[in-house]
């Protein structure tokens, strides 16, 4: 395993705890829905990292599922702005009501 | 000769009815969606016929073998979680046929979207139970998340939005936390086929850390406790067919995909304190949902706190499989009884409620007095579940619970049985607390001349949410036959007799 | 033909599908009486012996007839028979009769799968259907009070069920079978389990102190409910210790003593209260609770001293069938006499002196029924239970000259003259009890009883107790105390209801913080948890 891998691999553990440490924290939904994302990229570099390890090219199959992860992520993170978008719309609605 | 494209029909089939779901106009759609939540379920029995003349079954669609394409497996357990979704699967469908009335022109357009999002959970759901690789189950574990988000959406209140994002959030953190685990795992041993992970059992770093990380996110997503807040809010405001797909299919499955990952082969990596920690929470889970069941004014809640408790049952088994058990295939049998009659009970439970709430326009027990004599059926399809959710004879969680206290008590953990028993005295207390809020009469005379007029079609709700509660009852008398299934290819080692 | 024994119990369950369906509504609720007679013709016709083992069905069910299976049939379907026609008479035109007659064919249903059962999980599925089903005939009526009644014998119900499911599971780990006579053969050393099968079945009973129950339910309950709860279904304890405990062949010293103050102070206790009851149906409890009492005590003395068990059972089957008939007759009475007439003053006199140990009558007889005990106790017990049945004794007529103080007809009300057709019938099936079987005794009818010598006077003490209830009488005391029933119920103060509310809060305040935590630190908590342990254990 060369040294860059470790490196890689030890740095997106970080950056996920970071992520995972934002989510806890922060009560913006705003905010959690970028460290839900940072929590994201830390996992899919840690991922992305351990693929490159041994000799000869980076295993694809990791690669398959970061690439599966990442559509994942994405598309939960549009449909959670998505969502926050609308409940801003009833909840300043529901506002006026009252 | 098997055709290679059996197993793939009972996931196939769902989707295809979902994209027709989308594409039919909205007069055609109720009957469409009888006929094919029908057709989706008749396609296990060919895969069951098949099982039963040959033994547990492997295919590769579209012809691509491991370690880059998905196989299809299906053995007895999976057959038997096969036929408890489609038995929710119809019942959820033609009640909801009947709960999606047609209404105003705002309300229709969110019911309308129902469809789709339910068979695409079925087809999900399906996929789940006969996948073999942990990566497939991460990608149908997603699916059925974000059909999830949108079922709990439907309902179109602040509430409801509110508790899909909170759904959200906490299942896209637990997938990412999945994921991980699964890479680490690949990593280590090069390998994503539960079967073949079989042969790389020696723990190590990575592999002990992989299944760390997929048995927390498989926790959250089965509800339990301490991570179930999720659940009891997302039903509160979701319509009834909703809450029964999410109690009921939802949270059964993540917790089947969790005891699939471990009982496969992983399993061993995990130490004894980890089985314990499990049954401890799942302990934990099963007083504190019953006590605060005991505490909810609305139905829709008890119930839901009530799905919270059950899940608990069902990770004791986890305490329970470490050590010499007198029978581990009644064991085994007895956890796959109870989630399944669950399942299916709290599905039934959910739809009276649903029949209930429609009539009488609300859910809150205070309000509900006297419901028994108007909706009779809705209170015996609610007696009928309860008769399983409590634990009672002649029901099929009676069936589980007998096997897990026996277990309980021969591995010399009494406290589990105790707990267990415990249990069984909190759902009574908090079922029964509703029964006799639906026979009170009311306060005041007056209110007769209120009276709402039944929805017309309360027949049709009533019906499938009676047979998914009699589902619960019958197979009693004749245990032998999923007995039997549950034998074929099954993890645990089978005793001699039947 | 052996399929007949577990028809006898689905056969209720029949009836109430057509209590259901939409087009014999109307006419389904005639046909309740129907309900039990297979259990009545199965009880008098099927033979001893017959056996049914369905291997397949809830965990290896199996049925049996034999000598105590038959006696409780015959007793608890006569019962249910004259219950149902009871409810058919007076109850034919209830606006919510379809809510009393679908508890009450389903309660029958576990009542009858009861006698012939000879495996534990069909027994306790005859014993738990039972129990819940009641629930729905106590609180038929629907008010305050007959709903904490129910809430009440839920309690216990729930707490049965969890005292006996362990020690049937116990027992069936223990004997690797479901067998209910493997599991009474196999008690080799008295552990946990019996005594939790024990004192489980005992609640049934109304053990005390957990009686409580008893003398709430029978009142609120109407009449024929009443009359099966006492008369069949609390009898059912009695069945399940004559199965399970160890009668005969092993001694169980301490349980039995235990088991056998409480009884005892059920006894008296029981015959005291019914003295300051102010209800008819509340005192009919009490005595209720007193007879059982009495039952629970024979078998008792049957666990202590397994040479005296043959007689105890005897007696206590004897004392099963005379408590059933009597007092279900009597619940009966209870609410219909005081519109009859003559006839009525006469039959409810009979009926009373019959119960209170009048000479040849009933209850006379089961005084040599006990007889044969005397001989094979030891002293100390001998004297205990010679002293309690004459306490009894003479306790017994002033409780039932109060009862029939408040029942007595008074002609007023509308008669109903199918219910007291029904009801006559029900007294002289209970008169006619002892005559039968002195009959049978003298003409030698094959119905393997010992034959029974002499005239039954019954105890002494009958006799004081008619004196001293005649010059209470004549000197026109009233009783001025009433004690409320559900006695030590009362003793659960106002404030625990306080604490509940405090507790309840406390979790859902709870429950709220531990939600409002962003992002779940419950959730980092518990993924904490599983990865130290996961990677700790690495070697």
């Amino acid at each position: 395993m060369t040294d860059s891998t470790v490196v890689y691999a030890l740095a997106g553990i970080w950056i996920a705890m970071l992520g995972l440490r934002s989510l806890l924290v922060n009560r913006d939904h705003f905010k959690r829905i970028v460290a839900a994302n940072l929590l994201g990229s830390g996992v899919f570099l840690t991922l992305v990292a351990l693929a490159g390890r041994g000799e000869g090219a980076a295993d694809p199959i990791p690669h398959g599922m970061i690439l599966t992860g990442i559509v994942v992520a994405v598309s939960g993170t549009g449909l959670f702005l998505a969502l926050l978008g609308r409940l801003r719309e009833l909840e300043s609605s529901e506002e006026e009501e009252t | 000769m098997i055709p290679p494209w059996l197993l793939t029909l009972p996931v196939a089939l769902p989707l295809a009815c979902a994209l027709l779901a989308l594409t039919l106009p909205a007069p055609w759609t109720g009957r469409w969606v009888r006929m094919g939540s029908l057709l989706c379920a008749l396609t296990i029995f060919p895969c069951i016929r098949a099982l039963l003349q040959h033994g547990p079954i492997r295919q590769n669609p579209g012809g691509w073998g491991a370690p880059l394409g998905i196989q299809l497996y299906l053995d007895g357990p999976s057959a038997l979680f096969l036929i408890f979704a489609a038995l929710l699967g119809v019942g959820v469908g033609w009640y909801a046929v009947a709960y999606f009335t047609p209404g105003k022109a705002g309300t229709r357009a969110r019911q309308f979207l129902f469809w789709p999002l339910w068979f695409v959970t079925w087809a999900a759901v399906n996929s789940l139970f006969l996948t073999l690789d942990l990566f497939n189950i991460y990608v149908s574990m997603e699916l059925v998340s974000i059909a999830g988000v949108g079922l709990i959406l439907i309902a179109g209140s602040s509430g409801a939005t509110r508790a899909a994002l909170q759904y959200q959030m906490q299942t896209l953190v637990a997938g990412l936390i999945y994921l991980l685990g699964v890479g680490l795992v690949y990593n280590a041993t090069g390998n994503l086929d539960l079967h073949l992970l079989r042969d790389y059992l020696e723990p190590g770093p990575l592999k002990n850390a992989g299944l760390a990380l997929m048995t927390a996110g498989l926790l959250i997503k089965a509800a339990l406790f301490p991570m179930h807040f999720w659940l009891p809010k997302a039903h509160a405001d979701a319509p009834a067919p909703v809450s029964a797909i999410l109690s009921g299919l939802v949270v059964t499955t993540a917790f089947v995909m969790l005891s699939k990952i471990w009982f496969s082969g992983l399993g061993v990596l995990a130490p004894v304190s980890l089985h314990l920690a499990l049954g401890a929470l799942g302990s934990a889970g099963i007083l504190w949902g019953g006590i605060l069941a005991l505490q909810q004014r609305r139905l829709k809640r008890i119930l839901a706190y009530s799905t919270v408790s059950q899940v608990g049952y069902l990770f004791l088994v986890f305490a329970l499989t470490f050590q010499d058990t007198p029978d581990p295939a009644r064991l085994w049998s007895g956890a796959v009884y109870l989630a399944i009659s669950h399942g299916l009970a709290k599905g039934a439970a959910f739809m009276a409620a649903g029949v209930l709430q429609k009539h009488e326009g609300t859910d809150q027990l205070s309000l509900l007095r006297g419901a028994a004599l108007r909706n009779p059926g809705a209170v015996a399809v609610l007696a009928v579940a309860s008769i399983n959710l409590m634990g009672l004879p002649p029901s099929l969680g009676f069936v589980g619970k007998w096997w897990m206290i026996k277990s309980a008590i021969y591995t010399g953990q009494g406290g589990l049985a105790v707990i267990l028993l415990l249990g069984g005295l909190l759902s009574g207390a908090y079922l029964f607390r509703v029964f006799e809020a639906l026979l009170r009469p009311k306060e005041t005379e007056s209110s007769v001349t209120e009276e709402r007029p039944a929805p017309p079609s309360r027949l049709g709700m009533l019906l499938p949410a009676m047979l998914l509660a009699l589902a619960t009852l019958l197979p009693v008398l004749f245990l032998s036959v999923p007995n039997r299934i549950l034998s074929i290819g099954s993890p645990v080692p089978q005793a001699s007799t039947p | 033909m052996s399929w007949l024994l577990p028809a006898t119990a689905l056969f209720p369950l029949l009836l109430l599908l057509i209590q259901i369906l939409p087009g014999l509504k109307r006419h389904a609720f005639h046909a309740l009486p129907l309900a039990a007679l297979p259990a009545l013709a199965a009880g008098i016709w099927l033979p001893d012996g017959l056996e049914l083992q369905l291997p397949h069905v809830l965990m290896d069910a199996a049925w049996r007839m034999d000598r105590i299976g038959r006696v409780f049939l015959l007793f608890t379907s006569l019962g249910w028979w004259i219950a149902s026609l009871f409810s058919v008479a007076t109850l034919k035109d209830h606006p919510r009769k379809q809510a009393f007659a679908i508890p009450f064919l389903v309660a029958m249903s576990g009542n009858l799968l009861l006698p012939s059962a000879a495996d534990s999980v069909t027994f306790y599925t005859g014993f738990t259907v039972m129990g819940f089903a009641s629930w729905g005939l106590i609180v038929f009526n629907r008010s305050p009070e007959a709903f904490r009644a129910g809430r009440i014998y839920l309690s216990i119900v729930l707490l049965g069920e969890f005292l006996v499911l362990p020690g049937l599971i116990k027992g069936s780990l223990a004997t690797n079978s479901f067998s209910m006579s493997a599991l009474q053969a196999h008690w080799d050393e008295p552990g946990l389990a019996v005594a939790l099968l024990a004192i489980g079945f005992a609640l049934k009973a109304g053990l005390f102190p957990l009686h409580v129950w008893l003398p709430l339910a029978h009142p609120a309950a109407p009449s024929p409910a009443s009359a099966v709860l006492s008369g069949c279904m609390i009898k059912t304890a009695l069945l399940a210790w004559l199965r399970l405990l160890p009668l005969g062949s092993l001694s169980l010293e301490s349980l039995a003593q235990t088991l056998a103050v409480l009884a005892t102070l059920g006894i008296i206790g029981g015959a005291i209260a019914a003295l300051f009851q102010r209800g008819a149906k509340a005192l009919l409890a009490y005595t209720s609770l007193s007879k059982m009492g009495l039952m629970l005590l024979l078998l008792c003395l049957g666990l202590s001293i397994p040479e005296a068990a043959e007689a105890a059972i005897l007696a206590v089957l004897y004392l099963a069938v005379f408590h059933a008939l009597h007092k279900g007759a009597l619940f009966l009475g209870s609410t219909l006499t005081p519109s009859m007439g003559i006839l009525g003053r006469i039959l409810l006199l009979l009926l009373c002196a019959s119960y209170c140990g009048m000479p040849f009558l009933g209850g006379a007889l089961a005084k040599e029924f006990i007889n044969p005990l005397y001989t094979v106790v030891p002293a100390g017990w001998a004297e205990t239970l010679s002293l309690l049945l004459l306490l009894e004794a003479m306790l017994s007529p002033a409780i039932f000259f109060r009862f029939a103080r408040m029942t007595w007809p008074q002609q007023q009300g509308k008669r109903n003259p199918f219910a007291e057709l029904v009801w006559s019938l029900a007294v002289l099936f209970s008169l006619s009890l002892t005559l039968l079987l002195f009959l049978a005794a003298r003409l030698d009818l094959p119905l393997r009883l010992p034959p029974l010598k002499g005239i039954p006077l019954g105890d002494p003490g009958f006799f004081c107790g008619v004196c001293l209830t005649a010059l209470y009488a004549a000197a026109g005391l009233r009783s001025a105390r009433n004690l409320p029933p559900g006695d030590l119920i009362q003793l659960i103060p106002a404030s625990s209801r306080r604490w509940n509310l405090r507790v309840r809060l406390a979790f859902k305040g709870l429950e709220q913080q531990l939600n409002q935590s962003p992002g779940g630190v419950a959730f980092l908590a518990v993924m904490l948890l599983v990865l130290t342990l996961m990677m700790i254990s690495l070697p």
